[in-house]
């Protein structure tokens, strides 16, 4: 195995459950938002809504502390599937409905861009390069188990934010000219 | 140098850069929140000459230029992403064969990706009257990007007039349209 394989899997095991816990956190913010959300961007009743969306946020964050806390390999494989699938929901409804607003990660009044399916396409890379670094039981020194868990949190914040940044560099740069 | 002091160092960077792209990121919200939009001018100046510029057919992908012809023409701005454009949509399509009568071009004019405007568009008849402009030219035409939006340009490519879709100007257009319809169905009895 490569040698930089360990820091690498725990710099990936950290940066999803990052992103997993920004989600939740985004959405326990913007709770009712997210379920007026589920009604109007994803057709789901409203009643169903009410019973679904606490269910959504405990397993965001079940599954972020799972990730994080106890290195769960299971809440790693549940996340992915599970952000997979809704992915394909997403991209379901911004091709048929063009305007989907999603509040995945707290955000209000901006609909879903092109940026935010490439960066869940990545996410779902990333699970995936996840599992490929699995089968070794890594074991790293604990300084540089928390430098890897720093360099997550960088990046899971750009990550989450990645539909903003690309706006700002490109699309407002051009408006400018 | 000791692992420690180098993990110490790189600690602490980590943490500034951190702090400073959130900081960074919340300046944007905030910008994005001031009404800077508004500053901008709804419609390009009245009267003046629309610049050339190209832009190209759906169906065709022929390249046509908004004030080549003698014609006057009316440009509208409708998004897939502004409910409001899906209402108007039956609206534009009903003053289609009108305008032709009237020897009036329509363009729809879009920016976005073709798929997703003939997805939109929905209508051949709509589909037809399509064009691409690159965003440059969009906002150009529609500075503040609003959708429903449109644009009367004369014969001689000045703008007369522009707005939101629906607003007094476009009202009275419509007016003036259904007022011809009839006028040459009375000829025809």
């Amino acid at each position: 195995m490569i040698s930089y394989a360990p820091f690498l899997a725990e710099l990936l095991r950290f940066y999803l459950g990052f992103i997993l816990l920004a989600a939740a956190w985004g959405k326990s913010r913007t709770y009712t938002y997210f379920l007026s959300q589920l009604t109007e961007s994803f057709l789901i009743p409203p009643a169903v809504s009410r019973a679904i969306a606490p269910c959504i946020l405990l397993l965001e964050w079940v599954l972020a502390l799972g990730i994080l806390l106890l290195n769960s390999r299971w809440a790693i494989a549940v996340a992915a599937v599970l952000f997979t699938l809704f992915s394909l929901v997403l991209l379901q409804r911004y091709v048929s409905a063009g305007a989907v607003k999603c509040s995945c990660f707290g955000e209000t009044d901006r609909p879903v861009t092109d940026y935010d399916l490439m960066r869940n396409g990545w996410l779902i890379a990333v699970f995936l390069g996840c599992f490929w670094l699995n089968d070794t039981a890594f074991r790293i020194a604990t300084p540089l188990q928390l430098l890897a868990a720093g360099l997550a949190v960088l990046v899971a914040l750009i990550t989450v934010n990645f539909s903003d940044i690309m706006l700002q560099l490109f699309d407002t740069a051009e408006a400018g000219r | 140098m000791d692992a420690a002091v180098m993990y110490i160092v790189l600690g602490i960077m980590l943490f500034s850069l951190t702090l400073n792209l959130m900081l960074t990121l919340n300046i944007m919200r905030v910008l994005q929140r001031l009404p800077m939009a508004e500053a901008l001018p709804l419609t390009p100046p009245l009267q003046a000459v629309i610049p050339t510029m190209s832009a190209t057919l759906l169906h065709t992908k022929q390249r046509i230029s908004f004030n080549a012809g003698e014609q006057p023409a009316v440009l509208v701005f409708l998004s897939s992403h502004c409910p409001k454009c899906e209402e108007k949509k039956s609206e534009v399509e009903a003053l289609l064969p009108l305008a032709a009568a009237a020897e009036l071009h329509v363009w729809l004019v879009s920016s976005e990706s073709s798929w997703r405007v003939k997805r939109f568009l929905s209508s051949a008849a709509l589909q037809q009257r399509a064009v691409f402009t690159r965003p440059k030219h969009y906002k150009a035409l529609n500075p503040r990007q609003v959708s429903p939006f449109y644009l009367f340009i004369d014969h001689e490519a000045r703008l007369q007039a522009g707005g939101t879709l629906g607003d007094e100007n476009w009202q009275s257009f419509r007016e003036q349209m259904l007022a011809i319809q009839v006028a040459t169905g009375e000829q025809g009895e």
